[in-house]
C-alpha cells in the first residue's frame, strides 16, 4: 500500500490562498486506509482550510470532494463538473494521484500530502516501509526480508560493520536487515542460501533506468 | 439446593422494604418473568440512597442515580407497590405464603391525581419535615421528596387541620380533579406469593444520647444525615454550605467519627461500616462546593476497606486537603455569642487540645429499626443479638425460615454497592427457589401499536424542565420555550416542573396525542441517567423511542453557570435549538431480537464458581464450570474456619458434592479458555482440552491469589509464618502453651505498589488471636497493625479479643516494625505511639497478615473478553455503585476475589448476586438489541480493518469473503468505529454524520 502523510497546514495554505475557489479533492483508497487522504480527510482538512481563511481574513470558497482512486480515468468523471468549478484543487491522493490529475487538467493541482512509501500497516497507526520497487525482486533469495528496502546500505551480501546486537549504526531502533534475514535463514535451515554470493544488481529496473513503464500487450484493446 | 418439596409453587415474590435494595431485587426479579409486591412503609419508594446528596467515588448525584431506578420500579408492569403499609401476618410455606398486608390511608385518589401540586401550594398547615431531617418544613399534604414513586400525594392524618380539627378542606378546593378523599380508610388484605424478600433498611443512631456533644442543644452540630441534605440542591439550603443557627458559610468543618458506632456503653458495639467513606466524601464534596472551607475528620480507625478506597482517601488528603486526627473528641461546648463550636481532644502525644469550628457533623451509625423485634417475629425469622436479621456467615442471605430471604442493611451494616448486588442475590436466591414458577403470575406488557411516520413532515414537541430549582434557579425555563417556538417543524414547546415525575410524563403523552407530535425533545438532565425513561414515555404514547432526544441543560449548563442567568439562559436555548435541528432528522429505529441458549458458563471452580453455578442450575439453567486446576475448590481450600467459628472445609466439601450431584452442572478440571464467540444469549466456548459447548451468560469467577511474603525475614526462619499457616495449625490441634504470638497486619497490602486494603487480613488476625487465646490463656498475642478493619458486626470479635487480653500495638507506614531472625531467636523492633518510644519483642512466633493479589489469569481472561481491570489488577465492574457484578459488555458478570479482595460471606452474596443478573438474561427466550448501534454499510467499506482494530467489543470483523462484516448484536453503539472509519462505512443510529452536522450547524449559524 501507499503510505502518505498530509502535510503542514501552513504549507498548504501557502499554496493555495491565492486562489478564489479550491477543491480539496480526497482520494479513497491506499491513503485512506493509512487515514491521510480519503474523501473523509479530504472533508476535515476543507473546513480546517476554511476556518483558516476565516482567521486570515482572506475570502475563499473552499469546498470538498473525492473520488475511489485518482490514478485511473475513468472514476473522475462523476467529479468533472465539480473540479471544472474549481480554480485549483488540493489533491490528497498520493504524488501519483496529484500527477495524473495534473495531466489531465488544466489548473494547478496542489499536492496535500507527502508520499513517504509503499509499506505494511504493522499496527493500528503504525506503518512501515517493505518495498521500494525496485523492479527486480530477490525475496526468494533472502528469507523473505528485503535487503534493498529495509538496509539502509542496500547491501546484497552483507551485513556490514555497522551491525551490532541486532540494530543498525544508523539508530538503535532500526532493525539490521540482514541480522533479520540471517535469523529467518536459519529458523528455515537454509544458511546455505546465505552462503551464495549475490552477483552485482542490475539497478536498470530501478529508477536508474528512467520512467519505467509496463505495457501488457494481452490486455490492450486494438 | 431445593429447599422445597412442597407442591405449590408461586411465580410471585414480596419484598418488604423499598430502598435501593428492595428495588434491585424487585427490578431483577420482574424482569426475570417474576411477580413482585413491594411492601414500602412510606408514602414513596427511595429510602436512605434518596436523601444522600452525592455518592463516592464519582461524586454522582444520589438522586439522580436513584430516581430513574424508582421511576423504572414505578412503571413495571411486573411489579405491584403497595406504599403506606405493612406486613402483619405470614402464614404458609417455602413456595406458597400467604401475607397479610395493612395499608394505611392515603386520602388522595391516585387514579384522579395528576400531581399537579396546587393542594399542597394552598395547604395552610407546616409540619417539620423528616425527610430532609427537621432542617425545613413541609405541609400536611406532600410528597416525602419531589421525584416521589408513586407521584400520589398523602394527606399527613395527624397533622391535617381538617382530619384533626374537622375544617379547612383547603386542598379538597384547590384540586381540579376532585382527588381528595377525607374518607378513605385503612384496608387490610391477602397477597398470596411464593418467596419473601426483606429489605427494611436502617434506622439511624440518636445522637441526643451523647449529651457530651451538644447534638439538639448547639444549633451547628449537625448530623452526617442532616449534612447530606444541607449539600443537596434540593435541600433546605439549596446546596449552598451553610449552618443551621445563622446561615453563615462555615470555614472550619469538623466530622466526628463513630457517633453511636463501636461504643457498646452509649451506643451500638458494631462498626456501622460506611461512616468512614461518607465523611471523606461529604468534607470533599463540601470543599468542592465551597473552596474555602477547611475539613477536619475526627477518627479512631480509617476503615477504607473497600475497592479504592484507600485511594479515595489518600486524595482527599493530599488534593482537598482533608485534615484526618486520630483522636476522639470528649467534649462540645458552644462559644457564648458565635455559635462556634469548641472542641476539646487529646492530641497523639497526649496533650489536651481545644479547638474551634463552625460546623460540627456527627457521623451517625446505622442501626435496625426500633421495631426490628417485632418486624422479625411478624415474618417468623430469628434475629441475633444485635437485632439484626439472625443469617450464617457461610449463607448470608437465608434467615431461619426457609423461603424468607434478607437484604441490605437488615442483614448488617454494609454499603451502596454491596446492598446492591446483595439485592442481586436475594433476586437469585427467590428465583433459585421458584424457578419453574417463573412467568406464571405475570402478564406481557401491552403497548400500543407504533406510529408509522414515513412520509410525515417532523412535528417536534420540547419540554424544558424545571428540575424544581436545580435548572430554573439558573436558566429562565419560561424563556427557553419561548425561544425554541418558533424554530423550524416545532409545534409545541412547554415547561414542566419535573419532567421525570409521573405526572410530567403523563403531560408529555397527552401533548403528543393533542398536537400529534412525531418527534419529543426533553430539556433537563443527562440523557445517560434519564433517557431511556422518556423513551418509554413515548413508547407508550405510540411513538418508535428513537424519535427522542434530550437536551442536557442541567449538567451542561445550569450547573455550570449558576449565578448568570442571562448567559445560561441563552446557552440553554442554543442547545435546545440544536436538538430541534438533530430531531428533525430523527428517524425510527427496528430493534432486533435474538434467541438466548440457556446455559451458563462459569470461568474458575472456587466458592465463588461453585455458589453462581448452582444458584443458576437451580434455576433450571445449564451450567458449565471451568477449572484450570484438576479440583474444585480454590482458595477456601485453605481456610479452616470464618471469624464466627463457622467450619469451611465442610461447608466446602459439601460444596463440591452439591454441584457434583448436580444434574444441571457439568464440570470441566484441568482445562481453561481457549476461545469464546459469539455474543450474549449465543457464546460458544472451546476449552483446552478440546470441550467446546453453547451458553448464553459467562460468570467470571477467576478469584486471586494470597501475597507470598518477602518482608520481615519470611523464609529466614520457620518461626515466621503466615495466618494461613497458623490456621493450619491451630486446625491441626495446636497448643499455644505459654508461647507469644506476634501478627504483623498489612503484609504486602496498603503500601506502593500494592496500595489497597486486602480486606481479610484484619479478620483472619483476630480470628487466630482469639483461638490462640481460648486454646490457652496464658499463651500471648500481640497484633502490630494500622488500623483495625474489623467492620460492621466483625467488631463484636475485636472486643473479643481485646477482652481475651490480646495486645494491639499500632504502626505507621514509614515506622514498620522490623523483624531479626538471628541464632533462632526472632527479635521484632517498633514504635509504640502510646508510649511514644521503640519497643522490642522477642515472640516465639512471627504471624504475618498477607494480603491478596489479583489472580495471575486475569490479564489473560480480561483480554480475550475484553474486560477492563483496575490499578491494582482487580476487574472493573460496570457501576461502582448501581451495578456492582455486571460488565460494561453485556451478559458477562464479576463474582468474588476477581472482582477485588473480600470476605467469604460477601464473596457467598455476590456470587448469588451475579447468578441473579445473569438469570435474568438466561429467562427470556429472546433478547432485544438496542437500537443505538452502529450500521455498516459494505457498499462504503474498503476493508482497511481500523474498526476491527479499534472495536473494543469485537462487532466488526472479517468475514468469509475476507471483508468486513458488522455483528449489531455486540455492538454497544459507543461510536469508535464511526469516527475512525475513512469511507464513512459506520454511521449510529441517532447520531449519524447528517444529524449531528445539523446540530453544529444550528450552534454557528449566524444570528
Amino acid at each position: 500500500m501507499i503510505v502518505g502523510e498530509q502535510k503542514p497546514l501552513e504549507e498548504i495554505w501557502e499554496m493555495i490562498k491565492d486562489h478564489k475557489k479550491v477543491l480539496v479533492f480526497g482520494c479513497n483508497t491506499c491513503v485512506a486506509v493509512c487515514q491521510q487522504g480519503g474523501n473523509k480527510e479530504a472533508e476535515i482538512l476543507a473546513s480546517m482550510l476554511r476556518m483558516k481563511a476565516v482567521q486570515e481574513g482572506v475570502d475563499i470558497e473552499i469546498t470538498d470532494a473525492g473520488i475511489e482512486r485518482q490514478c485511473e480515468h475513468e472514476f473522475f468523471e462523476k467529479a468533472e463538473s465539480r473540479i471544472g468549478d474549481a480554480d485549483a484543487v488540493l489533491s490528497t491522493a498520493c504524488g501519483i494521484g496529484v500527477q495524473f490529475m495534473a495531466e489531465k487538467y488544466p489548473k494547478p493541482i496542489y499536492p496535500g500530502l507527502n508520499t513517504t512509501f509503499l509499506g505494511a500497516v504493522e499496527e493500528f497507526g503504525v506503518y512501515a516501509e517493505r518495498c521500494q520497487a525496485c523492479g527486480t525482486c530477490i525475496l526468494g533469495q533472502t528469507g523473505g526480508i528485503c535487503p534493498i528496502a529495509r538496509c539502509a546500505k542496500r547491501v546484497l551480501n552483507g551485513p556490514c560493520g555497522g551491525s551490532t546486537n541486532g540494530k543498525c549504526e544508523i539508530s538503535k531502533d532500526v532493525d539490521c536487515a540482514w541480522q533479520l534475514i540471517v535469523d529467518r535463514l536459519r529458523l528455515l535451515g537454509r544458511m546455505d542460501d546465505y552462503e551464495a554470493l549475490t552477483p552485482i544488481k542490475d539497478w536498470s529496473t530501478d529508477r536508474a533506468g528512467g520512467p519505467r513503464k509496463l505495457v501488457r500487450e494481452d490486455l490492450i484493446d486494438e | 439446593m431445593n429447599d422445597s418439596q412442597h407442591s405449590i409453587k408461586r411465580g410471585s415474590v414480596l419484598i418488604a422494604g423499598g430502598g435501593i435494595g428492595g428495588m434491585q431485587a424487585a427490578l431483577d426479579l420482574a424482569d426475570s418473568g417474576f411477580k413482585v409486591h413491594m411492601i414500602q412503609r412510606e408514602s414513596s419508594i427511595g429510602g436512605t440512597m434518596a436523601m444522600l446528596d452525592k455518592t463516592f467515588p464519582t461524586g454522582d448525584c444520589s438522586m439522580c442515580m436513584i430516581s430513574p431506578k424508582m421511576v423504572e420500579v414505578g412503571r413495571h408492569p411486573n411489579i405491584e407497590l403497595h406504599t403506606l403499609a405493612d406486613v402483619e401476618a405470614v402464614s404458609g410455606e417455602p413456595g406458597d405464603f400467604t401475607v397479610t398486608v395493612r395499608q394505611q390511608p392515603r386520602f388522595v385518589i391516585p387514579e384522579r391525581c395528576t400531581g399537579c401540586g396546587a393542594c399542597e401550594k394552598k395547604c395552610p398547615k407546616l409540619v417539620v419535615n423528616t425527610f430532609e431531617q427537621g432542617l425545613s418544613k413541609r405541609k400536611a399534604i406532600y410528597t416525602i421528596l419531589p421525584q416521589a414513586v408513586p407521584h400520589t400525594r398523602v394527606i399527613d392524618k395527624e397533622h391535617c387541620i381538617y382530619l384533626t380539627k374537622g375544617k379547612c378542606k383547603a386542598c379538597s378546593k384547590f384540586c381540579e380533579t376532585d382527588a381528595i378523599n377525607y374518607e378513605d380508610t385503612e384496608k387490610v388484605y391477602d397477597l398470596q406469593v411464593g418467596a419473601i424478600i426483606l429489605s427494611p433498611g436502617l434506622d439511624r443512631y440518636n445522637p441526643n444520647i451523647r449529651g457530651e456533644l451538644g447534638f439538639g442543644r448547639w444549633p451547628n452540630v449537625v448530623t452526617s444525615i442532616q449534612f447530606e441534605r444541607i449539600l443537596s440542591a434540593s435541600g433546605p439550603f439549596m446546596g449552598e454550605v451553610k449552618r443551621p443557627s445563622d446561615e453563615r458559610h462555615p470555614r472550619k468543618v469538623a466530622w466526628i467519627q463513630c457517633v453511636g458506632s463501636r461504643d457498646p456503653r452509649n451506643a451500638n458495639p458494631w462498626c456501622s461500616s460506611v461512616c468512614c467513606m461518607y465523611a471523606t466524601k461529604q468534607a470533599v464534596i463540601a470543599k468542592e462546593h465551597d473552596g474555602s472551607i477547611e475539613p477536619t475528620i475526627f477518627y479512631m480507625e480509617m476503615r477504607a476497606f473497600g475497592k479504592d478506597f484507600d485511594k479515595y482517601v489518600d486524595r482527599a488528603k493530599q488534593q482537598y486537603g482533608v485534615v484526618y486526627r486520630r483522636a476522639m473528641v470528649s467534649d462540645i461546648k458552644e462559644e457564648a455569642g458565635t455559635g462556634n463550636l469548641l472542641l476539646r481532644y487529646a492530641a497523639e502525644d497526649g496533650a489536651l487540645v481545644d479547638e474551634v469550628f463552625d460546623l460540627v457533623v456527627l457521623s451517625i451509625g446505622f442501626q435496625p429499626h426500633q421495631d426490628a423485634l417485632a418486624f422479625a417475629g411478624t415474618f417468623g425469622i430469628d434475629t441475633n443479638v444485635h437485632r439484626f436479621a439472625k443469617t450464617d456467615t457461610l449463607a448470608p442471605v437465608e434467615t431461619s425460615r426457609a423461603g424468607v430471604y434478607v437484604t441490605g442493611t437488615f442483614q448488617g451494616p454494609k454499603d451502596i454497592p454491596e446492598t446492591v448486588a446483595q439485592g442481586s442475590a436475594v433476586a437469585g436466591r427467590a428465583m433459585a427457589l421458584l424457578g419453574e414458577a417463573r412467568g406464571t403470575e405475570i402478564e406481557a406488557p401491552q403497548l400500543p401499536p407504533e406510529t408509522d411516520i414515513t412520509g410525515q413532515e417532523a412535528r417536534v414537541g420540547v419540554f424544558v424542565c424545571h428540575c424544581g430549582i436545580n435548572i430554573a434557579q439558573t436558566v429562565d425555563v419560561k424563556q427557553v420555550a419561548e425561544d425554541t417556538r418558533p424554530l423550524p417543524d416545532v409545534v409545541y414547546s412547554g415547561d414542566l416542573m419535573y419532567a421525570c415525575a409521573p405526572d410530567g410524563q403523563e403531560r408529555i403523552k397527552e401533548v403528543i396525542r393533542e398536537k400529534g407530535l412525531n418527534r419529543v425533545i426533553v430539556a433537563s438532565c443527562t440523557p445517560r441517567t434519564h433517557a431511556p425513561l422518556f423513551q418509554d414515555t413515548i413508547r407508550d404514547a405510540g411513538l418508535n423511542k428513537y424519535l427522542f432526544e434530550l437536551a442536557d441543560i442541567r449538567e451542561q449548563c445550569s450547573w455550570c453557570h449558576m449565578g448568570q442567568k442571562e448567559v445560561a439562559t441563552h446557552k440553554a436555548s442554543e442547545i435546545v435549538k440544536m436538538s430541534v435541528a438533530k430531531a428533525r432528522k430523527l428517524d425510527p429505529v427496528e430493534t432486533d431480537s435474538v434467541s438466548v441458549v440457556p446455559g451458563a458458563m462459569v470461568i474458575g471452580g472456587g466458592i465463588a464458581g461453585m455458589t453462581a453455578a448452582l444458584a443458576l442450575g437451580d434455576q433450571g439453567f445449564d451450567v458449565h464450570i471451568v477449572e484450570k486446576e484438576d479440583r474444585l475448590g480454590g482458595l477456601a481450600a485453605g481456610v479452616h474456619r470464618t471469624l464466627d467459628g463457622a467450619d469451611v472445609q465442610a461447608f466446602l466439601a459439601a460444596k463440591m458434592d452439591q454441584v457434583a450431584a448436580h444434574d444441571k452442572i457439568r464440570v470441566h478440571t484441568g482445562a481453561e479458555v481457549d476461545g469464546t464467540g459469539g455474543y450474549v444469549g449465543n457464546f460458544n466456548t472451546t476449552l483446552t482440552n478440546g470441550d467446546a459447548f453453547d451458553h448464553g451468560v459467562i460468570v467470571v469467577a477467576t478469584g486471586g491469589v494470597e501475597y507470598e511474603p518477602r518482608e520481615y525475614a519470611y523464609g529466614e526462619s520457620d518461626r515466621v509464618i503466615t495466618q494461613r499457616d497458623l490456621e493450619r495449625q491451630i486446625a491441626g490441634g495446636l497448643d499455644p502453651a505459654a508461647q507469644h504470638f506476634l501478627m504483623i497486619q498489612c503484609v504486602g497490602s496498603r503500601e506502593e505498589p500494592h496500595n489497597y486494603c486486602s480486606r481479610i487480613c484484619c479478620q483472619d488476625a483476630i480470628k487466630n488471636a482469639i483461638a490462640v487465646k481460648e486454646a490457652s490463656p496464658a499463651a500471648q498475642v500481640t497484633i502490630l497493625y494500622r488500623d483495625i478493619r474489623t467492620y460492621g458486626l466483625r467488631e463484636d470479635y475485636y472486643q473479643r479479643a481485646r477482652e481475651l487480653g490480646v495486645l494491639f500495638v499500632r504502626f505507621e507506614a514509614d515506622r514498620k516494625p522490623e523483624v531479626t531472625a538471628a541464632g533462632g531467636r526472632l527479635q521484632v523492633e517498633a514504635y509504640d505511639y502510646v508510649l511514644n518510644r521503640e519497643v522490642r519483642f522477642n515472640p516465639d512466633w512471627v504471624v504475618l497478615s498477607t494480603g491478596l493479589r489479583p489472580h495471575p489469569l486475569t490479564e489473560k481472561i480480561g483480554r480475550q473478553y475484553k474486560l477492563t481491570v483496575n490499578p491494582d489488577g482487580y476487574f472493573l465492574e460496570a457501576h461502582v455503585k448501581l451495578r456492582p457484578v455486571d460488565f460494561p459488555s453485556e451478559g458477562i458478570y464479576v463474582a468474588g476475589l476477581a472482582h477485588a479482595p473480600k470476605n467469604l460471606d460477601e464473596t457467598l452474596s455476590q456470587s448469588l448476586a451475579a447468578a441473579g443478573r445473569a438469570g435474568v438474561v438466561l429467562s427470556h427466550d429472546r433478547l432485544s438489541v438496542s437500537g443505538i448501534i452502529s450500521k455498516h454499510n459494505r457498499e462504503l467499506c474498503m476493508s482497511c480493518l481500523a474498526c476491527v482494530r479499534l472495536c473494543p467489543f469485537g462487532s466488526p470483523f472479517i468475514d468469509e469473503d475476507g471483508k468486513v462484516s458488522h455483528n449489531e448484536v455486540i455492538c454497544t453503539g459507543c461510536g469508535i468505529c464511526a469516527g475512525i472509519c475513512p469511507a464513512k462505512a459506520f454511521q449510529v443510529n441517532s447520531f449519524r454524520d447528517d444529524q449531528i452536522l445539523a446540530m453544529i450547524d444550528a450552534a454557528t449559524e449566524m444570528e
